[in-house]
């Protein structure tokens, strides 16, 4: 086991690195060569890349900086300050999905589990075949952008020490079961396993971008706005030309941009940001999917082992056995007791009695693969809107996903599992009540999915009539403007997808980095020869 | 940051015992509990107050109608003329067990959001958390347990209209909306 930093990396920035949008009390107009718009695992790691590259760069926030020593741990108090719209934000359609998204430096990775998946090589291939994105976006061309991106946040598997109960009686299951499951890898430099992961770490711990790559960009001489949000990219013409952003405190920040704008807001903001800007492609806000997922509690006797989802790595273990077989992903979750109360049934004594038990509760869940595409707008008054509504296969995925969770429960001693699907009573039994699940309606309104895993909506491809961005992560017909986060996938993936992010981020500045040198290099050779 | 909003208004005083009632049902103070201590000592229509004015209008709009429709539930769910902060505890965790499982998708997930609330501030205590993390060395008796078996609890009295008919009336463990 490794112990985390005693410093953290948040703390000591250089002079002048962050410009904060809640004190600026003055409008503010520069220049960089590259703004890059979002500082979550997109946005960090583009920054990261182009400043190592030599170029100075901008980084433009929405949100604050939660630095480490003033993580908070109650939920009400912490998505109040770094989740978008107070984690009040849902996914419309037949029904409300609740959607998580950091809002904050870092962005989500501050308040995601750190698992880090490669992109499954089927993944790639269909990409290849069905949207034609390779040689450019292959796993050869991916392959050392892992490595790296491996190298710098310490990717490592879930240390024994803080594997905790949870986590440990689900690998446990899944082999007496007979499929395979394992502890996860995750961003992790010395976890302590205080399963706090959803609220930030206050061990500084998880490699989030907020400790990583954005204060080692700053290191390298960018500079970020934080509490700004960037209204809409410049258009000059065809080319991108800069960022306009309002800070917190109400002034306009004005930043021009020698060599590119890089948006990388996330799935559902970038999309909004370009239709902004002036970007009109067919394909924008189109194809949008996820992976919708959902969890089961199940409380186990007093007499036995005690689970506490408080100790442990908050997700520590998985099973991607039925990933293409059945499109769903197995996970262990910890829930917080501010978030684990509201899925307990009952209220009042009965609800009571259960939590004064939490102790003796464990939470499994199950990311689906959705086929189902959605539809990211903008809705009244600017605000950002989805529309999506999971298809009948996607909902027989979510109810074998849940009668497996279900059955494993049971198997392992459990005396109550709560399935927490309309039109199954709320609290199951015994083993034999799992049939219950088995035939559960397939509504999207009988479950209670949440999305954090968010796809497409600017999607890459060749042909600007059926795509955002070309292949080389520029947006078709406007240059200098460039999308990368998750809204260029596709496709979903069926594993976790940060990484998979990072990695084409990182293949994406790279690419650029070496386009605006060369333009640089051809710039001052005129200058000279002039 | 998430900035107060000046619209709609700040909740009125009956609001506001309609808030603290509709807590105390989801979080009552013992002996009706099995935690040291219910919501109510925290202040719940303060707090409720406080969230409906720093959140995006839509979600403070869509809470403060969630707040209406417990108040008036009584009326629907258990046909009692009062609100929720008229008629007793035990009446009161039956409005609020029915609309959790209510027939109709948008008041269990009004209810649902509710809940959610009241332990975003119930787990803020840390007396509360101290005792939910404890493992416990004895068995407890689930109350759902026991009642349930006899049927009597939550369910709908002998002789009433089948609670499925009523869209607000939910029978307590037909249907899971947590
Ligand atoms: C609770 C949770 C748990 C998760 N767990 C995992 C996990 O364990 N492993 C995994 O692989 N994935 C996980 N994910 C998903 C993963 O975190 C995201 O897919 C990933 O962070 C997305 O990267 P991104 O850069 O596209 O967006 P984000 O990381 O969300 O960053 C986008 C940033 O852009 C900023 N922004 C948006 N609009 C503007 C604007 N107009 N101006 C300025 N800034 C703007 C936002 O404030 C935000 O900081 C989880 C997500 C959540 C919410
Ligand atoms: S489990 Fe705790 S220590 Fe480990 S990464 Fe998450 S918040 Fe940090």
């Amino acid at each position: 086991m490794i112990t985390p930093p005693s410093e953290h990396a948040d703390e000591h920035l250089p002079e002048g690195a962050v410009v904060d949008g809640e004190l600026l009390m003055r409008s503010i107009d520069d220049a960089f060569d590259v703004v890059v718009i979002g500082s979550g695992a997109a946005g960090a790691t583009a920054a990261h890349a182009l400043t190592e590259a030599g170029l100075s760069v901008a980084i433009v926030e929405e949100g604050p900086w939660m630095k480490t020593k003033d993580v908070a741990s109650d939920v009400h108090t912490a998505f109040g300050r770094i989740m978008r719209q107070s984690g009040m934000q849902v996914l419309g359609g037949r029904a409300y999905m609740p959607m998580l998204q950091g809002r904050c430096v870092g962005g989500s990775t501050l308040v995601n589990s750190a698992i880090a998946w490669r992109i499954p090589e089927d993944v790639v291939d269909d990409w290849t075949a069905r949207f034609g994105l390779g040689p450019s976006v292959s796993m050869k061309e991916l392959e050392p952008h892992f490595d790296a991106l491996e190298r710098d946040l310490s990717v490592r598997e879930v240390d024994a020490a803080v594997l905790g109960e949870n986590n440990r009686l689900f690998v446990e299951q899944a082999s007496k079961h007979g499929f395979e499951a394992a502890p996860m890898r995750r961003y992790d430099r010395g976890c302590k396993g205080s399963g706090l992961c959803l609220t930030g770490c206050p061990n500084g711990a998880k490699q989030g971008m907020s400790v990583t790559y954005v204060p080692w960009a700053l290191a390298h001489g960018a500079r970020i706005f934080t509490s700004c949000t960037a209204l809409h990219v410049e258009l000059s013409g065809s080319r991108a030309v800069g960022v306009r952003a309002r800070s917190a405190s109400g002034h306009l920040v004005t930043i021009h941009a020698r060599h590119a704008v890089v948006v990388a807001a996330s799935t559902i903001q970038s999309p909004n940001l370009l239709r902004r800007s002036g970007v009109r492609a067919r394909a924008l806000g189109r194809h949008f999917q996820a992976h919708p997922g959902l969890a089961m509690g199940a409380l186990f006797p007093t007499t036995s082992r005690p689970i506490e989802m408080a100790f442990g790595a908050t997700q520590g273990a998985e099973s991607t056995h039925f990933r293409r077989t059945e499109r769903f992903k197995l996970e262990t979750i910890s829930l917080p007791p501010d978030l684990a109360g509201a899925r307990i049934p009952g209220v009042g004594r009965e609800l009571s009695e259960r939590l004064a038990q939490l102790a003796h509760v464990g939470v499994w869940a199950a990311q689906i693969r959705a086929e189902a595409e959605g539809v990211v707008k903008t809705g009244w008054g600017g605000a950002d809107r989805v529309d999506f509504t999971m298809g009948k296969r996607d909902l027989e995925a979510a109810r074998k996903a849940c009668a497996l969770i279900g059955r494993m429960f049971f198997e392992a001693g459990a005396r109550e599992v709560w399935p927490g699907i309309y039109g199954v009573p709320s609290v199951l039994r015994s083993i034999d009540e799992v049939r219950l699940v088995e035939n559960a309606p397939l509504e999207p309104r009988s479950y209670n999915f949440i999305a954090t895993h968010l796809f497409g909506a600017a999607r890459m491809g060749p042909d600007p009539r059926s795509s955002v961005v070309d292949l080389d992560f520029q947006v078709h017909g406007v240059d200098g403007l460039y999308v990368v986060d998750s809204s260029v996938f596709p496709t979903n993936l069926g594993v976790n997808p940060q990484h998979s992010i990072m990695a084409m981020s990182r293949l994406a500045a790279m690419r650029l980095a070496r386009t605006c040198m060369s333009t640089r290099a051809i710039r001052r050779t005129r200058r000279e020869a002039s | 940051m998430n900035r107060p909003r000046l619209f709609p208004p700040r909740l009125a005083p009956f609001e506001l015992a309609w808030t603290d009632a509709a807590f105390d049902a989801i979080y009552p103070e013992p002996p009706g509990s099995a935690l040291p201590h219910g919501v109510l000592s925290m202040h719940p229509a303060r707090f409720f107050d406080g969230v409906l004015a720093s959140i995006p209008f839509e979600q403070a709009l869509g809470l403060r109608v969630t707040l209406w429709m417990i108040a008036l539930a009584p009326l629907f769910t258990i046909r009692r003329l009062g609100t929720i902060a008229s008629i007793g505890p035990d009446e009161r965790a039956r409005v609020l067990e029915r609309l959790l499982t209510s027939s109709n998708y948008f008041v269990r997930q009004l209810a649902m959001s509710f809940k959610a609330m009241a332990t975003l501030l119930y787990a803020k205590s840390d007396a509360v958390r101290a005792a939910m993390s404890k493992p416990l060395l004895r068995p407890l008796v689930l109350v759902s347990a026991t009642s349930l078996a006899a049927g009597s609890r939550f369910g709908a009295p002998a002789g009433s209209r089948s609670p499925r008919s009523n869209p607000l009336a939910g029978g307590a463990h037909d249907h899971a909306a947590e």
